[in-house]
């Protein structure tokens, strides 16, 4: 069976409906309070930052200062969603990185010698673009295919790599990108379809690291396994 | 009124019109009509499959885990937490405004109050001499005679009575005639010392202000 479009289950928005009182709590000085926060949502951060800046080493400073500007910050947050303020902070030391990074490139000998960041990081295996999670051969398709779209990610301009990341790899709602990015709900939309285009042209480019349901061909070619259709396209089964 | 479609006659789907698509943002005719159209244009179905395998891949992205802890070290930022948001104490508060206050009082004396007295006192002891040397006296009260030892209590500048330079001596040279430069120096011609004297003033005011000022004002630390 063919996956559907929403083969991979979007993530689920966090709620915060228990986080007041913490928030209080670290807002009068409780670091302990300010902690539990941070092991809430450090996740979230790093997952920004990487996809963001392409750097496992850089993201985790990028991360760390972060949350320590979120903490020095902290009696300026007035309510609303602590998860979309806090990647609003690493979204800007996010960009910070990268402009002193284009003032200094450096590559770091770890990068060279290091195994690729995915699997540093203890990044999601998830089976779901694959039949068999323990095939070795398809995990390591698998990610040929992350590290290739992460590159492809590296291309695209900040303003749209910042709204893909936070819309198809966290999950955000466009409202709390807006907010997030502090941009209109138009420019949001836009970023974000813009960015998706260019990743699929760049995607493409090398089809074969697609999984082979989400490779499409014309109606007068179909693919050989794929005798239902192409997935996930209105009207077509 | 009937909504105007966004899917142009004739042509193809827009990446943007796609992509809301894909996100469940079009209103239901606006959907139908999409799907419609990607039901028999294989160039749009394609471009939509497209993005659809772009935003299945991304997702895979997401990480599961942080690769370390991140939490702040709860001895090192109590301490600093503490100092960051104490507020300024009232003392600190009342000092900053005395401090504005002396600021201003010291301007306003410096621009006013040492023209007054330079006009008033001050020149009316410099004068007091000129008015009694019309008789050939210079006016001095530690001076007994009219002739050349008065050199020595002239009030000029670089003089004293026990430095006789060659300046002084001149000035004994020439002892007989009355001193005019005392006798017609109008106030704002004053010497170069006094001058400073309202400058000084003005300048620690500003100084004063500029303090309280700051004191004021920097309220928060964050």
């Amino acid at each position: 069976m063919p996956p559907s479009s929403d083969a991979l289950t979007p993530p689920q928005p966090e709620r915060e409906d228990d986080l007041r009182d913490v928030i209080a709590r670290a807002q009068r000085g409780d670091v302990a309070a300010f902690n539990i926060l941070v092991e809430r949502f450090q996740r979230v951060a790093f997952g920004v930052a990487l996809r963001v800046v392409g750097d496992q080493d850089l993201a985790a400073d990028v991360t760390q200062e972060a949350i320590l500007a979120a903490y020095k910050a902290l009696g300026r947050f007035r309510g609303g969603s602590f998860r979309v303020w806090l990647l609003r902070i690493v979204t800007n030391q996010c960009l910070d990185a990268l402009r002193v990074r284009k003032r200094r490139p450096t590559i770091s000998l770890d990068q060279l010698v290091a195994p690729a960041d995915e699997e540093r990081a203890g990044i999601a295996h998830e089976a779901a673009l694959i039949d068999d999670a323990w095939d070795p051969v398809a995990l390591a398709e698998q990610n040929e295919l992350r590290a290739y779209v992460q590159q492809a990610l590296l291309t695209l301009p900040e303003d749209q790599r910042i709204a893909v990341v936070l819309s198809d790899v966290e999950g955000l709602s466009y409202e709390e990108i807006a907010t997030v990015t502090q941009t209109q709900l138009g420019t949001v939309k836009s970023r974000i379809a813009r960015g998706r285009a260019r990743l699929r042209d760049t995607l493409n480019q090398r089809p074969e690291l697609l999984p082979r349901a989400y490779r499409h061909t014309s109606r007068a070619d179909p693919p050989a396994d794929t005798e239902q259709g192409t997935p996930g396209i209105p009207g077509r089964t | 009124m009937m909504q105007q479609s966004k899917i142009p006659n004739n042509s193809h789907i827009g990446d943007e019109l796609l992509s809301e698509r894909m996100d469940d943002l079009l209103a239901p005719a606006e959907t139908r009509r999409v799907d419609d159209h990607l039901a028999l244009c294989d160039e749009c179905a394609a471009r939509y499959a497209g993005l659809q395998a772009t935003r299945a891949v991304l997702r895979s992205l997401r990480v599961d885990a942080a690769p370390r802890d991140f939490r702040l070290d709860i001895g090192e930022y109590s301490r600093e937490k503490v100092v960051a948001i104490r507020p300024i104490s009232r003392p600190q508060r009342w000092l900053s405004v005395a401090a504005l206050i002396c600021g201003l009082f010291l301007i306003a004396f410096g621009v006013f109050g040492t023209t007054a007295l330079s006009t008033s006192n001050l020149d009316e002891v410099l004068r007091a001499p000129a008015a009694s040397s019309a008789g050939g006296t210079n006016g001095c009260s530690t001076c007994t005679t009219n002739s050349a030892p008065q050199a020595t209590h002239v009030p000029s500048a670089g003089m004293t009575s026990t430095n006789k330079t060659p300046q002084a001596t001149s000035t004994a040279k020439t002892a007989q005639t009355p001193v005019p430069a005392l006798t017609t120096a109008p106030a704002n011609n004053a010497p170069p010392d006094r001058n400073f004297v309202p400058i000084i003033f003005i300048t620690l005011g500003l100084f004063a202000m500029i303090a309280g000022g700051a004191g004021l004002f920097y309220t928060r630390p964050r």
